[in-house]
């Protein structure tokens, strides 16, 4: 594999990575904001 | 050929360590915020279609009863946690056709609404609900009501704790009011300073306005919340009991004992829990309905009572 197809692959498997971080992280934020206080607390033992 | 090799593992690398870090989010912290309760339970904080009016597989207590009321229905609405309290009167005192529901909603039609508390003391105010049943109203529902110039009149008809509830899991069984106020305020913040296990405390909190909000609010008797809603460590909120042991029915949430007393009916009736509220029935006092105040003193009445009490709630008499 030349150097630059592997970097390209390597640009693009950081940028499907982060993003999908990124994402991960955005809708926990939001289920957090919106959990009810029950479900939040039932949901530490499961 | 080895190049290759060393290209394909670094590739492997990068890709197994995304894989291996999001699964890490998603089982510390994604997983935990996932609502497991029903669509319903979550959009109107109790299920609606489980204590209807008029519907022979109703959780409601069903009481045949002396009063009755056929025309000029005051519209009824309230709190979550009283739902069944207000459907149950509706279902013992008005005409089956009062009420009709849309499977999501009550229609605009309807005597009975819900809006739960932020919406109901808007909609009594507002004069589009005549009797809401709720606790105490919060700084900013007084004050919308001052700035449209209404009087509201408040009428207790039962008694409530005000509970502090975490996981079934956690050692902790009792809190002092001073160790939950330590809580909110910031000065706790693992649980091993409270006699629990050496994790962070996550001091959860409702919405403003909401009537556990308020009622939170006045326990922490003017002292500042502080206390992060951190996502680590293990959680503690708040609510009334009926609405954690007649409504959300959880078995994995356990309620705690305050200053040693645990907040069932009888240490509820006798006052030794710490926090009794009063719930209300609340309407405006200029409000021309002559149905508002019969439907109150019914309320309190024997037969109203009883329906409180098989309800779950604690009488006022």
């Amino acid at each position: 594999m030349s150097d630059k197809l592997f970097n390209k692959i390597v640009a693009v498997i950081l940028i499907i990575g982060i993003v999908s971080t990124v994402a991960l992280a955005g809708y926990t934020v939001h289920l957090r904001k919106n959990a009810s206080i029950t479900a939040y607390i039932s949901s530490e033992s499961k | 050929m080895k190049k290759l090799r060393n290209q394909i593992f670094i590739i492997a690398v990068i890709v197994f360590t995304f894989v291996v870090f999001d699964i890490g989010i998603y089982n510390l912290f994604t997983k935990r915020c996932i609502n497991n309760y029903s669509e319903s339970l979550k959009a109107k904080s109790v299920e609606l279609d489980e204590y209807l009016p008029f519907d022979e597989n109703s959780k409601i207590v069903k009481l045949d009863t002396s009063f009755k009321l056929t025309e000029n229905l005051p519209v009824i609405d309230g709190a979550a946690a009283l739902y069944p309290v207000f459907s149950a009167f509706v279902n013992s005192v008005y005409p089956e056709n009062s009420c009709s529901f849309d499977g999501k909603n009550f229609t605009p039609e309807s005597a009975l609404q819900y809006t739960n508390t932020r919406g109901a003391y808007k909609s009594v105010v507002d004069g589009t609900a005549d009797i809401i049943l709720c606790a105490s109203p919060s700084e900013e529902q007084l004050a919308y009501a001052e700035e449209k110039g209404v009087d509201l009149e408040f009428v207790p008809i039962g008694c409530e704790a005000f509970v502090f509830i975490v996981n079934k899991e956690n050692p902790v069984d009792n809190l002092t009011a001073e160790q939950v106020r330590g809580i909110y305020s910031g000065k706790y913040k693992n649980w091993s300073e409270i006699g629990g296990e050496n994790t962070p405390i996550a001091a959860l909190q409702r919405n403003e306005g909401s009537g556990s909000q308020t009622a939170m609010l006045s326990f922490m008797n003017g002292e500042k919340i502080k206390a992060k809603n951190t996502v680590f460590g293990k959680a503690i909120g708040f609510s009334f009991r009926y609405y954690v042991e007649g409504i959300v029915e959880d078995g994995n949430i356990k309620m705690l004992s305050l200053n040693g007393v645990y907040p069932n009916a009888e240490n509820i009736r006798n006052k030794t829990y710490p926090i009794v509220g009063e719930i209300y029935a609340v309407y405006r006092k200029d409000n021309s309905n002559a149905n508002v105040p019969l439907l109150i003193e019914w309320m309190l009445s024997e037969e109203g009572q009883r329906i409180v009490e098989k309800s779950g709630y604690i009488g006022i008499k």
